[in-house]
């Protein structure tokens, strides 16, 4: 179990796994996302790591998306309501978010970087 | 109080004439003498009103020129700056409790140090300058709220703008994503048929082989016919006359077994040339093949691009339609506060106007 106390999430076609990492945690997302509503699994799991990521004072938080073959635009669209709590925590609050991507998956490259402007400087990608 | 004063004064000045006419009757003097009593008493009862009357109405201050001692003359203009307050002590001695008379000191207002300061006329003149201030101030603090609030309603509108766009860019790049869709599976119907294609002339060249293969076999049995019907020949000849009949027919098998091996011959070459073309469309379909392939290839790299734009847009909107709501709810916050303080400060300039018009009522009286 990580530090949040956060179960793995499997449901359709996608597993998301928390797990803790040397200076925070990962949120490591396989399969696809493509449900008609993502936010109903998405939006829960993405406010516990973030309560639980303030509460607990983690410096940084990985989102991996390399295993993740389709997402919808629900699901980004969770994905940057995530991001945008972040901008809204005052400065001694926030931690840094790192989008790690899979280059051969052209929807990756085109859309992950543009996470990186919600929150600049605190959002990075590599 | 005033009221009260002059009834005071009017009763002492009965008084003084009642004083006036007992010694003027009732007093052993001569008749001189009493009109002689009668004038200095008519001059100290002049003296003493006068001085009163003075005392009451203008109060004399330190350094500034005498006013007038009439209580209905207009107030000066106030001088500028206000000046310190100063006290004085504005009984005279002549009304004194311990000059004489007891009642007028009784209804005399107590010693008072008066403030100087306080004068009802400047302090109204002062409000309404006062007012004039926060009138203007109120005037530039409105036109400077009203300029931020369409600074605020131009920002509101250009979120609404580019929300807008993003929405019309993400219905565009849906569209094109789909359009990328059915093209992909267009290709991908063509590759599919073109697989197939390879496949069927593939067979149809093992099977024009196997002809091949077939008529190799069958010119085999027209050469050994040719060998037989040659050796019919001989051994009709060797017959002589009987074997003549058998000779005629020898002939003709070798003959038909020529026809046929040039019949074979052609269908060779024929079968050689249909390889041949059956080879070359092999060679093409597999191009053919190959390409759709990589264009498939590519197609699905360009439809996960717009999906990445369809992607890129929704962080768009999804930021625009957060701003539209904040600057939308801020357009609301302004104008509410517009109206309270509208409503606050013409309070209060109602209130300072009653001041003024009290001061000004307090200053006539």
């Amino acid at each position: 179990m990580n530090k949040l106390g956060i179960d793995s999430v499997i449901q359709d076609k996608i597993k998301i796994e928390v797990s803790d990492t040397a200076t925070g945690v990962m949120v490591k997302f396989t399969g696809d996302i493509d449900m008609e509503d993502p936010s109903i699994v998405l939006d829960p799991l993405f406010e516990k790591v973030h309560s639980g990521v303030v509460a607990k004072k983690v410096p940084d938080v990985v989102a991996d998306f390399q295993a993740l073959n389709f997402l919808n635009s629900s699901g980004i669209k969770a994905v940057a309501k995530w991001i945008m709590k972040l901008a809204m925590l005052p400065a001694d609050q926030k931690y840094a978010i790192k989008i790690t991507h899979n280059k051969a998956i052209t929807w990756q490259v085109t859309s992950l970087p543009t996470l990186t402007f919600l929150v600049p400087g605190a959002v990075k990608i590599e | 109080m005033k009221q009260r004063t002059n009834q005071v004064d009017f009763l002492a000045f009965l008084a003084g004439l009642l004083l006036v006419f007992s010694l003027l009757v009732f007093t052993p003097v001569p008749e001189a003498g009493k009109i002689v009593l009668a004038a200095v008493v008519i001059s100290v009862i002049y003296v003493v009103f006068a001085f009163r009357l003075k005392v009451r109405f203008e109060i004399p201050r330190r350094g500034e020129p005498q006013d007038t001692l009439e209580p209905d003359a207009p107030a000066q203009p106030a001088p500028e700056p206000l000046p310190v307050a100063e006290t004085v002590t504005v009984l005279p001695a002549a009304l004194h409790p311990e000059a004489g008379d007891a009642e007028l000191a009784d209804f005399e207002s107590p010693v008072e140090e008066l403030d100087l300061a306080f004068d009802p006329g400047e302090l109204s003149h002062r409000l309404a300058e006062f007012k004039t201030r926060i009138n203007e101030s109120i005037v530039h603090s409105n036109l400077a709220l009203a300029e931020f609030k369409v600074g605020s309603d131009f920002i509101f509108e250009n979120v609404g703008r580019t929300f807008d766009i993003s929405d019309n860019l993400a219905n565009t790049a849906k569209q094109a994503f789909e359009m990328s869709e059915k093209v992909q599976s267009g290709v991908g119907i063509v590759t599919g048929a073109l697989t197939e294609s390879l496949k069927n002339t593939g067979l149809l060249f093992e099977q024009s082989k196997k002809i091949s293969m077939i008529l190799d076999l069958m010119s085999d049995i027209s050469e050994k016919i040719h060998v037989l019907s040659i050796n019919a020949s001989i051994v009709s000849a060797r017959a002589g006359q009987q074997g003549k009949a058998f000779e005629v027919v020898a002939k003709e098998i070798r003959n038909l077994a020529k026809e046929t091996e040039n019949s074979l011959a052609d269908i060779e070459n024929t079968i050689t040339e249909l390889q041949g073309t059956i080879g070359g469309v092999i060679s093409r379909v597999k191009t053919a093949h190959d390409e759709t392939e990589l264009e498939k290839n590519a197609l699905m790299s360009v439809a996960g691009a717009l999906q990445g734009v369809i992607l890129a847009v929704e962080i768009i909107r999804a930021v625009s339609s957060l701003a539209k709501e904040k600057s939308q709810e801020q357009s609301v916050n302004l104008s509410r506060i517009i109206e309270q303080e509208k409503s606050v400060l013409d309070q209060s300039l109602g209130e300072l106007d009653s001041l003024r018009q009290a001061l000004e009522s307090n200053k006539k009286e």
